[in-house]
């Protein structure tokens, strides 16, 4: 087991340093010239040449890759030799084209904001839809069952930008009835704080609750009709012993997979989310970046969702193989 | 500066024209230029009821580029950034909305000598830091160095404008603050006149509205001691009527009163709000629905920019005006961007063909279908109305339809009758339905006219480029960067734009040695009224004699704000003023 997490765990920094690779060049390959944007209107050649070079865009690939990458590692120095060099401490993701900044303070102030969304919301859409899910599986073909399959199909067809503009026209400008969606510590005030994330949470949940449901159903029905299930029930278990205990139990393991899987993907942002509350997290942030142009942004944020999303592949690989065994021995 | 065509068709397509709020366009001198006030004093002319106290907000998705002055070079920095420093010169707006040119850190609005290459002016006392020091000359000539960082090993200060560059003499080989600290800017001289600071300007060509370059933030003081190169967007230390609180970029800032900033000194700024409180990456949905529903934020709240959606909740298209529940919260009205047709002489070389062109342009059809009489009002002048260089002339027809006639005509003397090509931005259908419009009133001259869309992201790389594949016609709007005609046809007219490979905004292609001259000229006369009437010869000459462009329409500016604030229209900014800004009731 020890073996199989090491292996897993350099594959998964592997993949990492492949990620800020790609996002390089791809970033390399687009025409656009991020000092003329930076320049302003009136902007000569040589004014450009000198930003390229205070950027250090004007380096070859391979010297900019590098220099970023040991940056992760040790203190790096911006300008060196000129008569204002900049430190950036380790680890170091530069300094934002834009607006200056350290790109891991950037990240650090706005990591907390995504985070309270995305296990906000999750907690809630995990809940409410294992608990429909399983509503409607006990309830096949009754009316509780179809109004809760309707429900799903009506919210997941849904879009956030949509369903968020018509809650908070209504729930927020129009009666007042929730808060403006807004991100406060919660070490300054938690009611302040949930409050603030109510409807994106709720909205977020609502729409990601409906696929959970739909999945517990069908997972809870299979393992109903399991020939284990029936054995229990024949053995005199009580039927709830029965529906929790084992048929949920079996129901659940590929519900964790894909919610481990779902929540390392929202903890790298939610763009969309957090763009039609004005939340500022991780999300926003590598939209702006995107179009600004503004590499290290970019790359900082893309490290960070990458970093999640692998991390939860990582840990729903580390439970797999706990659970079951073939796993490991196959990989 | 330019205006984008995506932009302006978005709000061409609002709606029309009349005045709604406390303001009119700019009146001009007797000159014909700008109003000149070299006596203004605090404190600055109020709008009729204006209280003082409260908080007036700004919610929107954008936050201000850059708040450094040096750095500072978009309408929205130019609005708000001067609640935080003050221009050696500013352009004053009373309460009727009236322009003019005022001293801010100067007392006066300089005086020229040496036919306009030298410029002296004196400085205003009384003007504060925020930690209540005297702002200096020392700490005028050290913030305009500043536009010299541009480097290879120093900090570069991007974003800004270049024009003291441009303008001032530097024979000591100064390369900012930064890189040269040691060495000192040649054309800035600070000295005394009496017990009066003043500032000199030694500069490389002769300028007579070098005074209206003044208004620029690159003529804003900035303390040695506070500088911190590019940190200083979020701590600018300030002059001015605010000082800056909190300020996480792209997030939240907050400005408060700055209480060694003294009224009686500042003839431009009314600061009548006691705090500023802008939420920044907020969505533009729902940002709009508080100013439609006029809740929340909204109810204090100033927008920045013109509006561009919502356009039929705002404004009676059948009225021509905004509607009714807008009236007390809304401006409509003319802005200082006007748009032509620009025709690229170096292809469309016969010039009997380009006065064909002038002549058979249905500018009227061509408008209806980007927002009829709201696009904008016909005009003459690539100047807008109120600022020097502009004039009431007729292009070919006194009628916005054209003259079919009057340009077959001059269809009949035209001895290379070459098919010509439009090009224009395929981001909008109304933009399809301009360029239709425009074929079908050329062809009915006998033009040979050919329509050619382009790609929204390619569109403006194309519109600057030389060669063979270099458009003959294309639309393209334009506004002054301070309100004279110096920033209007020298930036869009000079030969030296024109390259091998791009023409900046020279869009014409015009190299005419005897234009330059007569733009050297204008630029160069420092008395008012014959500079105004170079700068319309100017216009002449590029309308009527070489028939490089058809102006169209200067255009027009939608905007809103909550029922508690009290504003009127900047056109500089074309948007809501901040320095004249009031809360009606501060305890709401």
């Amino acid at each position: 087991m020890f073996k199989y997490f090491i292996k897993r765990t350099a594959t998964a920094v592997v993949l990492l340093f492949v990620v800020v690779f790609v996002t390089f060049g791809l970033f390399m390959a687009v025409p656009a010239d991020p000092a003329k944007l930076s320049c302003g209107k009136t902007c000569s050649e040589e004014t450009k040449a000198n930003i390229r070079h205070a950027m250090e865009i004007d380096l070859p690939f391979t010297t900019q890759y590098t220099r970023f990458v040991k940056g992760l590692f040790v203190d790096r120095y911006y300008n060196k030799g000129s008569q204002q060099p900049r430190k950036c401490d380790a680890p170091c993701l530069g300094f934002s084209f834009r607006t200056d900044e350290n790109v891991t303070d950037v990240l650090q102030r706005r990591a907390p904001t995504t985070f309270s969304l995305a296990l906000g919301a999750s907690l809630i859409w995990l809940i409410g839809g294992v608990l429909l899910g399983m509503v409607s599986a006990l309830r096949r073909g009754k009316t509780v069952d179809k109004v809760v399959q309707s429900f799903a199909l009506f919210f997941s067809s849904l879009q956030i930008y949509l369903i968020g503009w018509v809650v908070s026209l209504y729930f927020v400008i129009k009666h007042h009835i929730i808060p403006t969606p807004t991100y406060v510590s919660p070490f300054e005030s938690v009611s302040k704080w949930a409050a603030g994330m109510l409807l994106p949470w709720l909205t977020l949940a609502l729409i990601s609750m409906a696929g959970y449901a739909r999945l517990t159903r069908a997972g809870m029905l299979e393992t109903l009709s399991e020939d284990y299930v029936r054995t229990a029930r024949s053995n005199g278990l009580t039927k709830r012993r029965v529906q929790f205990k084992h048929a949920l139990r079996g129901a659940i393991t590929p519900i964790i997979t894909i919610f481990g899987l779902d929540l390392g993907a929202l903890l790298g942002g939610a763009v969309i989310t957090e763009s039609t509350f004005g939340l500022k997290g991780i999300g926003t942030l590598s939209l702006e970046a995107v179009y600004e142009l503004d590499l290290p942004m970019i790359i900082g944020t893309v490290i960070f969702g990458a970093f999640f999303i692998i991390m939860a592949n990582l840990i729903v690989d580390m439970l797999y193989a706990g659970l079951d065994p073939k796993v490991r021995i196959t990989k | 500066m330019k205006r984008t065509r995506t932009a302006i068709a978005a709000v061409l397509a609002l709606g029309t024209a009349s005045l709604i709020m406390t303001s009119v366009a700019p009146v001009a001198n007797a000159a014909g230029g700008l109003a000149i006030n070299a006596k203004a004093v605090g404190p600055a002319p109020a709008l009729p009821g204006t209280v003082k106290g409260g908080t007036v907000n700004y919610t929107g998705k954008s936050d201000v580029n850059h708040l450094d002055p040096t750095r500072c070079y978009d309408t929205f920095c130019m609005n708000i950034g001067r609640l935080l420093w003050r221009t050696l010169t500013a352009v004053q707006l009373d309460a009727k909305g009236k322009q003019t040119l005022v001293g801010d850190l100067a007392s006066d609005v300089g005086t020229p000598s040496n036919g306009g290459k030298t410029w002296t002016f004196k400085l205003r006392s009384g003007i504060k830091w925020q930690d209540g020091q005297a702002v200096t000359c020392a700490d005028l000539k050290y913030g305009i160095g500043r536009t010299w960082d541009q480097s290879a090993d120093s900090v570069v200060l991007t974003g800004g404008t270049s024009y003291p560059i441009d303008s001032i003499e530097n024979a000591n080989g100064f390369k900012g603050p930064y890189a040269t600290p040691t060495k000192d800017l040649s054309g800035v001289t600070c000295g005394t006149s009496g017990s009066v600071e003043t500032i000199t300007f030694k500069l490389t060509k002769a300028l007579g509205d070098f005074n209206f370059q003044t208004t620029m933030p690159n003529y804003a003081a900035v303390r040695k001691d506070k500088d911190t190169g590019v940190n200083y967007d979020n701590q600018v230390f300030s002059y001015g009527p605010y000082q800056i609180q909190s300020r996480i970029k792209k997030d939240k800032t907050i400005m408060v009163r700055n209480t060694n900033w003294d009224a009686k000194t500042d003839p431009i700024r009314v600061a009548a709000p006691d705090k500023i409180d802008m939420l920044l990456g907020q969505d533009s949905v729902n940002t709009n629905n508080l100013y439609i529903e006029d809740t929340g934020r909204a109810v204090n709240g100033i927008a920045n920019g013109p509006l561009t959606q919502n356009v039929p909740l705002i404004y009676d298209s059948e009225k021509d005006a905004l509607q009714p529940i807008f009236e007390n919260r809304g401006y409509y009205g003319k802005n200082p961007y006007v748009t032509w047709l620009a025709i690229n002489v170096q292809k469309v070389t016969d010039l009997n063909l380009r006065k064909a062109i002038q002549c058979a342009l249905n500018v009227e059809s061509m408008r209806s279908t980007v927002g009829g009489k709201s696009a904008g009002d016909f005009t003459s002048s690539l100047a807008p109305e109120g600022i020097g260089g502009y004039s009431k002339s007729t292009v070919c027809s006194t009628s916005p339809k054209g003259d079919v006639a009057k340009a077959k005509e001059y269809m009949a003397k035209v001895t290379n009758n070459k098919e010509v090509t439009f090009v224009y931005s395929n981001a909008t259908k109304d933009a399809e339905n301009e360029a239709l419009s425009l074929q079908s009133s050329l062809t009915k001259a006998g033009i040979k006219i050919k329509i050619k869309p382009i790609d929204s992201t390619d569109y403006y790389t194309i519109l600057e480029e030389q060669g063979p594949d270099a458009p003959d016609l294309m639309l393209y709007a334009w506004g002054y960067d301070w309100p004279n005609a110096s920033t209007i046809y020298p930036p869009l007219f000079r030969s030296d734009l024109v390259g091998t490979d791009v023409v900046g905004e020279n869009k014409s292609r015009v190299t005419d040695k005897t234009l330059d001259a007569m733009m050297d000229k204008a630029a160069s006369e420092t008395n008012p009224a014959k500079q105004n009437a170079a700068w319309v010869a100017v216009e002449k000459y590029i309308v009527n004699t070489i028939a490089a462009v058809v102006p169209m329409y200067q255009d027009k500016t939608l905007l809103w704000r909550g029922s508690n604030v009290g504003a009127q229209y900047n056109p500089i900014a074309n948007s809501n003023d901040w320095a004249s800004v009031y809360i009606k009731n501060p305890k709401l």
